[in-house]
């Protein structure tokens, strides 16, 4: 069953004195099932962000529709849409977007606390968590007392904690080093081995390659897509360098 | 490069943080123009020829003092807050290949232009404004108007010494910043603070000890002569205990809060409790700078405006007669001489007397331990524990005297005495003074003499004895005692005539010559007389310039505290914009965030007017004591000014908020 369905999304900016439009997506269309994790990988400027920040609710599409579950997010009322956020989708950012004068425990509880859980409740959800993310002996630390790689996986934490239907990942990697990086590229696989749905947008080919399947973006529209199947990560690898060689020597849509 | 071309860079600075410069030079010229009309009043050749004018110069040259040292503190706070938000800038031109120097080169034209502009606009503000707060002025103290405009050059110039003086301190502390700081630091300074307070808990205890120590002394110190000396150490106290609640205290209390696990995850309260740790450690200082100076003025106001407005009541309780004549150890007919005069004068300057009273007593101070009265001298010089028992002043005089006074005279033997006093013990037999002991016959239920003192510093007994012999023995032993310090018996004779004050002023110069023609009593000195008319003016010169000093100084402190809120929220706004972005992500929805982020800045902001009420509230007993010095008795009086002060300023605070919330959100939002 998909979890997420993207049907014929289309966004057009308009600049704030109408003159020029500029499209961002022109057509998009793609579904994730349930346990799938999806990388999307493209240029700068080839409408990723834009795609993401529609899949999180943060904007709106142009035309097309997005399905959640089967529940279209153009749908969703203003003020039930935080809350729809919160109780389906989790999200790990570049910049990991921890609050400072949060410890890393309350920073992870932050989504349970405006949903109303308890305490016990939250604490009983976290242990696990902190376990499979190896954070539990810096719970108590502030975001400026830890390294990249652990605030990432705080956020992470941060993400999971609301059992949410889809993970949504922008740039997860971004800002850490390349340990780091494979630390948490690792961590998302075996989340998702264990049932949790992710998609990530990524311009890192490491990072994409740890993906079951890669969508490739360009000039706003699905442009190629890859499946791993059986293949290790290497393989995978190797597919998307040779996929992204064809499309910037500018091989046509067919090859 | 041409020379002007720093010139230009700090003009195109300044007009670039507008935002900021703008309300830091506003309120340079607002002080300026305040100091200037200070100046301009003071050496006012018109107000140095009137009446009372000694004492009102020395109340205005007091305010100059105030207000120059508080310019300098209120302009290098500011300029604290200026150069915090500017070293990113200072460090980018670093980064981009200016050198520190030309850094400098930059600040001096900045400032140069910032100075100009300030000594320049508070002068002029401060010519235009000056006329029409002298006119305020000369109203209050009930003055004629004198016509005419003119520029203090005095004035003016000092004005320029005083903030020139200033803005070379800034100038100077600005660039041993700049110069100190890598081009990294100064690129990292906006952002630097982000660290978790330390628990304090020494400090908060400070804070706690000091503060009550502070309210201990405003509330227990009950003699008013003793309030005027402790009520400075207990001030100092509770500015200490002001500034170690608002820094540690809070910061205890928000974490104990955050270790109640049931209260700090909710909703409501996580993101607040947490933001508050965070605002508090920054903000701790402002705000209870905020408080202080909110304190300060309502104190202020409260005081003057209660004084000014009672001092007809405290006039007529010193001055229960319009015309009183005093004399000191005077013979019988000395006494009778001196109403003579009284009703010579009177028939001389034409006036008709009303009503005419004489009355001897005898006052001295003595310890009450039970019965006992203890009296003995203090030596000066050597630290003799004083006796056991509390202060008294007691005030004795014969049943002659009491019976002008009284409906119905009881019989007295002569160890007989009937006693009057308002709060001093009632349940007493009989007293023992030195050798002898007097019974008490009877506690009078009320008295009214014409010269009756004013309990303001110790509880007063009144003491009617059989006659003029046993007076005189009281009399006898209080000098055996006191020696030189000892009391004089006082005859005064207070009388009301009819007629203006004109009238009361004239008679009462006339009294004064023939008392001094006659002499009543050739051993003693000449009794002196006082008018109440006369005395009402300087009153009203003293305290009417206590009420403009007052208003002014309040008007100064609320500019400040005005300042210091909007920059408070000019820079929170700043930091808060990134926060409010990250919770949006997290899944807060706008509203939500919103409503955290208002709660947070309502309670911040309105911490310090609570503290401040609280403050006025424990010094109300301390300064009620401290008026009655004055003379001011009237504690309803008191009461209803400070309430009115409170809510004057509460509105007005309310309105800085109002508007400088404005602007936050702006930033917040933007």
């Amino acid at each position: 069953m998909a979890i997420l369905e993207v049907n014929n999304v289309k966004k057009v900016y308009t600049t704030r004195f109408g003159g020029n439009q500029v499209q961002a997506l022109s057509d998009v269309s793609f579904s994730v099932e349930k346990g799938e994790y999806v990388a999307i990988m493209g240029e700068s400027g080839s409408g990723k962000t834009t795609l993401l920040n529609i899949l999180a609710a943060l904007d709106k599409a142009t035309a097309g529709q997005v399905l959640l579950n089967g529940k279209n997010l153009s749908a969703i009322r203003e003020r039930e849409l935080s809350t729809f956020r919160r109780q389906n989708l989790g999200f790990v950012f570049q910049d990991f977007n921890l609050l400072d004068n949060f410890n890393l425990q309350d920073n992870i509880f932050l989504p349970l606390v405006l949903a109303g859980k308890g305490y016990s409740e939250m604490t009983k959800r976290l242990t696990p968590i902190a376990a499979k993310l190896g954070i539990q002996e810096i719970l108590g630390k502030y975001p400026y007392e830890v390294s990249g790689g652990q605030k990432q996986r705080a956020a992470v934490a941060r993400a999971l904690i609301t059992n949410p239907q889809l993970i949504l990942a922008d740039e997860p990697t971004g800002a850490l080093d390349s340990k780091a990086a494979e630390g948490l590229l690792s961590m998302f696989q075996y989340i998702n081995e264990e049932g949790q749905t992710i998609l990530m947008v990524t311009h890192s080919i490491k990072a994409a390659s740890c993906a079951k399947r890669v969508l490739f973006i360009k000039d706003g529209q699905v442009f190629h897509q890859i499946y791993k199947g059986s293949g290790s990560n290497e393989e995978m690898y190797q597919k998307i360098s040779d996929t992204l060689t064809v499309i910037t020597t500018g091989g046509g849509r067919h090859e | 490069m041409s020379r002007l071309f720093y010139a230009r860079l700090a003009m195109g600075n300044l007009k670039k943080n507008a935002g900021l410069y703008l309300p830091y030079v506003l309120a340079a010229i607002g002080i300026g123009a305040m100091y200037y009309i200070m100046g301009a009043i003071t050496r006012d050749e018109g107000i140095k020829q009137m009446r009372g004018a000694a004492e009102l110069s020395m109340i205005l040259a007091l305010g100059c003092g105030v207000i120059a040292i508080f310019s300098v503190i209120f302009l290098f706070y500011t300029n604290s807050f200026l150069m915090k938000r500017r070293k990113k800038e200072f460090g980018l031109f670093n980064i981009l290949g200016m050198e520190k120097r030309h850094i400098g080169k930059m600040m001096f034209w900045e400032i140069i232009m910032v100075a100009f502009i300030s000594i320049g606009g508070g002068i002029a503000v401060g010519i235009i404004l000056n006329k029409l707060v002298t006119l305020a002025l000369m109203r209050l103290l009930e003055f004629d108007v004198p016509f005419g405009f003119h520029i203090s050059v005095g004035a003016a110039t000092s004005v320029a010494i005083l903030f020139a003086c200033i803005f070379i301190a800034t100038l100077a502390y600005n660039l041993f910043q700049v110069q100190k700081a890598s081009p990294i630091e100064l690129l990292r300074s906006a952002s630097q603070g982000e660290r978790e307070p330390k628990t304090r808990w020494l400090l908060a205890l400070v804070g706690v000890l000091a503060l009550g120590a502070g309210y201990g002394i405003a509330i227990v110190v009950e003699s008013p002569v003793d309030a005027l000396m402790m009520f400075f150490l207990a001030v100092l106290l509770v500015i200490l205990g002001t500034y170690c609640l608002f820094t540690a205290g809070s910061i205890v209390v928000l974490k104990l809060l955050r270790r109640n696990k049931k209260y700090y995850y909710r909703t409501s309260h996580f993101t607040s409790v947490s933001g508050m740790i965070y605002r508090m450690k920054q903000n701790a200082v402002g705000l209870s700078n905020i408080c202080i100076l909110s304190t300060m003025v309502l104190v202020m106001l409260a005081g003057t405006f209660s004084l000014y407005m009672g001092k007809d009541v405290s006039l007529r309780n010193r001055y229960p007669k319009e015309i009183m004549i005093k004399g000191y150890g005077m013979s019988n007919e000395g006494r009778s001489m001196m109403e003579e005069c009284a009703v010579q004068g009177a028939k001389d300057t034409g006036v008709a007397i009303e009503e005419i009273s004489r009355c001897t007593s005898l006052s001295f101070a003595g310890h009450k331990k039970g019965e006992d009265i203890i009296v003995q001298a203090w030596q000066q010089g050597t630290p003799t524990a004083s006796p056991e028992g509390e202060l008294i002043m007691m005030e004795w005089l014969t049943l002659e005297e009491y019976g002008q006074f009284a409906d119905r005279v009881p019989e007295l033997a002569e160890d007989e005495v009937l006693v009057y006093t308002a709060h001093g013990d009632h349940g007493d037999s009989q007293y023992r003074i030195g050798e002898q002991a007097f019974r008490i016959k009877e506690y009078l239920p009320k008295l009214e003499l014409d010269d009756m003192q004013i309990e303001i510093a110790y509880d007063m007994y009144f003491i009617v004895v059989r006659n003029e012999a046993v007076l005189r023995q009281i009399n006898e032993f209080q000098k055996s005692v006191y020696g030189e310090r000892a009391s004089e018996v006082e005859t005064v004779v207070a009388m009301d005539v009819g007629g203006g004050k004109e009238q009361e002023l004239a008679c009462k110069q006339r009294i004064a010559q023939l008392l001094e023609e006659r002499n009543p009593d050739a051993q003693q000195g000449t009794p002196r007389v006082e008018s109440r008319s006369e005395r009402g003016n300087e009153d009203m010169v003293i305290f009417g310039g206590f009420l403009f000093l007052g208003v002014f100084l309040g008007f100064v402190f609320l500019m400040a505290t005005t300042m210091i809120i909007y920059y408070k929220q000019v820079s929170e706004g700043y930091e808060d914009k990134v926060r409010f972005e990250i919770m949006q992500k997290v899944g807060m929805s706008k509203k939500e965030v919103r409503a955290s982020v208002r709660s947070q800045v309502i309670k911040v902001f309105f911490l310090p007017l609570a503290m401040a009420c609280i403050h006025l509230a424990a010094a109300f007993p301390m300064m009620n004591r401290l008026l009655l010095l004055f003379g001011m008795a009237n504690v309803q009086l008191f009461a209803i000014c400070t309430v009115a002060t409170i809510g004057l300023f509460a509105v007005i605070y309310l309105i800085v908020y109002t508007i400088t919330a404005r602007s936050y959100y702006k930033i917040v939002e933007s």
